[in-house]
């Protein structure tokens, strides 16, 4: 039996993984990622789009922490489109859609210029557990690989089954096999784990050259396309338009005849699926009230016929998936490439996990994406970076651990809300789960965590040179902004608003308003020509936000404060006074690590959070 | 919850008549608050002397401390201001506090609380603090919220469930940009808004009718023509204001009359006698709907009848039902039904047991007087603790109705999150009464009407 030694083991290639392992070797860690298959690293399972509403702000923000996925979307995205461009630039999503395979690509090039970073092709068997700690991975063949630390990013492959109507195969892709070796070790109650179900589905996958594309609404890209990497000027991608068209209530019908069929309704499956990304017949049930379903129809690559039919994912059988397809207008012709399907696979409930995404059961093993139950790309890939990091400052000895608040990123809150609650359904990113969305905005991911990710050693060199610059011009355009002034006749001269009460407004005072941006104050104040044309849009809305901004401060700094109150993890609430048998049920399964995550822990009253507080004072 | 960093206040001695009362402040607000009504920051920690001003002018001379934080017993800015003993100054003084941004008034043990945050007491003096909170926060502090304030707290559970409806169909605007969503949708969350704040707006003008304000004890004595009123009024607050002839119909507009009783002041009005003739002439009704006005802005209501009327019982049930027609939430003021002109008792009809009086002779005026003062006294004593909780009440909703009406001035296409930002703003307030509006319950608004997910 071979053994070799890493710092940090990274199991998977999925948008997890290659995060995870990238992320720890921008650490210094030397660190393997051991996959099934080289060739699909970076793959995207399901729907080929990166980003949208939350989802985009995860993607900003793991760029901004030098992640991958940003500039790999920017090399493949074949269209960009931003969200609710309308409305105001908090709630902006960016959106693109992606060529598989330069997606993947991209992936694979970024990850082979990382020196310290051995890719490994074996499937993962089982864990070296020694002294309470996690101290390697023994592949299926039996080759065992020691490390300071690992991440497993399992995704859909752990315990793997595929549902297809009737069917029922056992992998963890179509087509590729599942991880049950991996599934059974961490099922072994020596370890302890709360496992938990969950599932997902994708649609089939159609022959675009026989969609009937004339007939259809087409949608086009954003032009020119708003990249998502700050480290993009341009994207280069040819943009092209995708179709939409409608299911039928002939379409429903056929549904509705043969629900008992799908293997979500037939009781088949036992796993929690997500209510924002029903199936069709999910739909058709819940909502029967709708005669007709939107269901857009995603070109999968420039130079690859397959169309992804985003809406009507479904376990039904291949016979009824057929009729279903073909009563839809423009795809009554459509071949089928492969067949939709619902997969279940394990997970493991991520409230056993400590903020750094750590079991806190079996030190040394870090867990990010599905089988945190997340759903999602981008979910994956931003716990991916934070799993990562945690790891790779582990494994080389660092005492520090990397975490974000819920009032510095998405990412944050992402990680708290899980946690704290779980993921009784596939955890998805929304831009309604953070509290200081104002503050959180796709625009400013650089500004919030560029820093605090270098300060750890996160950024290469190369965006560290490329954000100081940026930074450096932010910062000047902003006091500039702030220094000019003028009195309320020359305001009215350049056909600008003015107060009545005669005060001299600054560019920062006029750019709160509803629809002024700093090109049309130019004329005023020519000197403003100095600010970065690039960089007008986050001047301008930091200053449409400031007011509310400070409103929310208060409100943070509690947050922060309730945060840097940490909780020693062999603290005995049992011991604690004046706490209700309730409570200290609460606080002992879920073990949390601040007073903050204390306070947000669902049935936890304030007293008892104040209680414990008492007890940390009377200790220290 | 709360945040730490807005500015509470509380009286810091009983409530009541006294030689003087201690308003304490604590928060960074504090220094502030005092050189807003001093005219100046006093060096810390030593007395100072000053005119206390409001808004509106003067209202006393005081002793004011200042105590420079962490130097302070809650660890945080504090000021002390020593008023002369009147409850009305105090309240009018805490009113005025309260108006102030970031400013509201303490949670039950909140200086406690924040000294013990801050490590100025240690944990003996800190026991029971826990239990306070628990009160404040728990079943049983709803239940007494409850039962104190059922009509404000019926409504905040509805606005709640209307807040997350409102902000789910809101956020679904937002989150689910690119998903195909009813075209109704915008239309409710703009109605929604108005009516929402309409019924704050609504139960607040209702709520605060009921507090006893820096107005004073309002007490309006009501009763058909001629029972007695003016007289009564006269003899008891011993000057002339009230016109009295035997002509029935005198008085057809109200008489105010302020006196001071036992450090309360009470606001007497005197009112057109309720009739439902057929001569009523068009002063006179005004005059009755006026009367019936002031008997439902007050506190207390003296109910004349003359002993000699046909029906004693019929007339009483007959005026407390005019009243009641008015009230549209059924908080009645307290009744107390007196009869009148003990001085010519003529029959020997059976009364029921009320007090009877003579303004004329005398006659009862003494007990009147004394079951006056008890009932005050039993509804501003026992309903002080209550009030505060109620006025604390009263705030958040206010502050929850101010966030709606911003919101309602922003434009949902272009600023949605702005409004959405204004939902949080009122769900946090509305939660410090009816509990939090948690995200998780807007999505399962969102996920229950809406078809989402491709």
């Amino acid at each position: 039996m071979s053994s070799q030694t890493y710092d940090v083991l990274i199991v998977g290639g999925g948008h997890a993984g290659v995060e995870a392992a990238a992320a720890a070797a921008r650490m210094g860690a030397r660190v393997a990622l051991i996959t099934m298959h080289k060739a699909t690293i970076g793959e995207m399972s399901c729907n080929p789009a990166i980003g949208g509403l939350g989802k985009g702000h995860l993607v900003r923000e793991i760029d901004a922490m030098d992640g991958l996925m940003g500039r790999a979307i920017d090399r493949s995205g074949i269209q960009f489109r931003m969200l609710n461009k309308s409305r105001g630039p908090a709630v902006h999503g960016p959106r693109a859609q992606a060529d598989r395979k330069l997606y993947r690509e991209a992936i694979q090039s970024i990850l082979d210029e990382i020196e310290n970073l051995d890719i490994i092709e074996a499937a993962v068997g089982d864990l070296i557990v020694e002294n309470g700690r996690l101290q390697g991975l023994v592949t299926e063949y039996g080759v065992e690989y020691r490390a300071g630390s690992a991440v497993l990013t399992t995704g859909t492959f752990l315990g793997g089954i595929i549902h297809l109507g009737p069917e029922r195969t056992e992998a963890g892709r179509f087509g590729e096999k599942p991880s049950n070796l991996l599934a059974k070790r961490l099922r072994d109650p020596a370890l302890n784990l709360p496992m938990a179900r969950l599932k997902t589905g994708t649609p089939a996958r159609l022959d675009g050259r026989t969609i009937d594309w004339d007939s259809l609404e087409m949608q086009p890209a954003d032009n020119p396309p708003v990249p998502f990497s700050t480290m993009t000027d341009k994207i280069e991608v040819p943009q092209i338009p995708c179709g939409i068209t409608r299911t039928t209530e002939e379409t429903h019908k056929i549904i509705a005849s043969s629900i008992h069929l799908s293997a979500v309704y037939s009781g088949q499956i036992e796993g929690t699926g997500p209510r924002y990304c029903p199936s069709i017949e999910d739909k058709v049930v819940r909502f029967a009230d709708r005669l007709s379903h939107q269901v857009f129809l995603e070109p999968e690559g420039l130079d690859d016929p397959t169309v992804y039919p985003n809406g009507i994912s479904t376990s039904l059988p291949r016979d009824v998936q057929e009729a279903m397809i073909a009563s839809i207008p423009g795809l009554e012709k459509a071949e089928i490439m492969r067949f939709g399907y619902a997969i279940e696979y394990d997970c493991i409930d991520p409230r056993a996990l400590t903020r750094a995404l750590e079991l806190k059961s079996l030190p040394g093993l870090f867990l990010a994406g599905q089988i945190n139950g997340t759903t999602g790309y981008e979910e994956a890939a931003a716990q991916g970076i934070m799993a990562g990091t945690n790891a790779a400052l582990q494994a080389t000895g660092s005492e520090d651990i990397f975490t974000l608040d819920r009032a510095e990123a998405y990412t944050g809150v992402m990680i708290d809300d899980l946690i704290t609650r779980g993921a009784p359904e596939p955890y998805r990113m929304f831009t309604s789960r953070a509290e200081y969305r104002l503050l959180l905005r796709a625009d400013n991911a650089d500004q919030r965590l560029t820093d605090k990710a270098a300060k750890i050693g996160l950024i290469g060199t190369k965006r560290q040179l490329h954000w100081a610059d940026r930074k450096a011009a932010l910062i000047k355009g902003e006091s500039q902004l702030d220094q000019v002034k003028a009195t309320p006749t020359e305001l009215s001269a350049h056909d600008l608003p003015s107060t009545r009460d005669g005060r001299k407004q600054s560019a920062s005072d006029l750019l709160t308003r509803d629809g002024i941006k700093i090109a049309h104050l130019l004329a005023l104040w020519p000197e403003l020509n100095e600010i970065p044309e690039a960089l007008h849009g986050q001047l301008e809305t930091d200053c449409r936000y400031r007011g509310y901004v400070r409103r929310q401060q208060g409100d943070i700094d509690a947050l922060r404060r309730d945060e840097k109150l940490l909780i020693p993890q062999d603290i005995s609430y049992g011991a604690i006074g004046g706490l209700s048998a309730e409570s200290v049920d609460i606080l002992q399964r879920h073990q949390p690590e601040t007073i903050g995550q204390a306070s947000r822990l669902p049935g936890l009253t304030p007293a008892a959070v104040v209680a414990v507080i008492r007890y940390l004072r009377r200790a220290a | 919850m709360n945040t730490i960093n807005e500015t509470i206040f509380a009286l810091a001695t009983p409530p009541g008549r006294s030689a003087l009362q201690i308003i304490r402040i604590s928060g960074e607000g504090s220094a502030r608050l005092l050189r807003k009504m001093t005219g100046v920051l006093p060096k810390p920690r030593s007395a100072h002397y000053t005119e206390i001003a409001l808004d509106y002018g003067p209202v006393d001379q005081a002793l004011v401390l200042f105590f420079k934080g962490p130097a302070s017993s809650t660890g945080e800015d504090m000021a002390e201001l020593h008023l002369h003993g009147s409850p009305i100054l105090g309240r009018m003084v805490m009113e005025w506090i309260e108006l102030q941004p970031r400013c509201r008034l303490a949670d039950h043990g909140e200086f406690s609380r924040r000294a013990f945050l801050n490590g100025k007491i240690n944990l003996d003096q800190a026991e029971g603090i826990a239990d306070l909170i628990d009160a404040d926060t728990t079943a049983q502090h709803q239940q007494a919220i409850r039962q104190l304030d059922g009509v404000l707290s019926d409504a905040t559970e509805n606005w709640r469930m209307q807040l997350i409806a409102l902000s789910g169909e809101l956020e679904a605007l937002i989150d689910f940009a690119d998903e195909e969503l009813p075209a109704d949708v915008e239309n409710r969350v703009l109605s929604g808004i108005e009516g929402l704040s309409a019924a704050m707006q609504n139960a607040l003008n209702t709520a605060s009718s009921g507090l006893i304000n820096r107005d004073g004890f309002k007490i309006a004595i009501l009763g058909r023509p001629n029972a007695g009123k003016s007289t009564f009024l006269n003899r008891w607050t011993g000057d002339e204001r009230a016109i009295v002839s035997d002509e029935a119909g005198t008085t057809r507009d109200l008489v105010q009359v302020s006196l001071d009783l036992g450090g309360i002041a009470v606001h007497l009005t005197d009112t057109a006698g309720i009739r439902h003739d057929s001569d009523v002439g068009q002063v006179e009704e005004e005059g009755i709907r006026r009367a019936l006005k002031a008997a439902c802005d007050a506190q207390m209501v003296l109910m004349l009848i003359d002993h000699r009327d046909d029906d004693v019982l019929a007339t009483y049930a007959t005026l407390l039902q005019a009243l009641r027609d008015i009230i549209p939430d059924g908080v009645v003021p307290e009744i107390i039904p007196v009869l009148t002109k003990a001085d010519i008792l003529e029959k020997n009809t059976v009364l029921p047991e009320w007090l009877m009086i003579s303004a004329e002779t005398g006659i009862g005026m003494v007990e009147l007087d004394k079951l006056i003062r008890e009932r005050i006294s039993a509804l501003t004593d026992g309903m002080e603790a209550p009030l505060l909780t109620r006025h604390r009440h009263i705030s958040a909703v206010t502050q929850a109705a101010d966030a709606l009406d911003r919101a309602a001035m922003l434009s949902l296409h272009d600023a949605p999150e702005l409004i959405a930002e204004e939902f949080r703003l009122a769900a946090t307030s509305l939660g410090r009464i009816s509990g939090r509006v948690d995200v998780e319950d807007l999505l399962d608004h969102i996920f229950t009407s809406f078809c989402i997910g491709k």
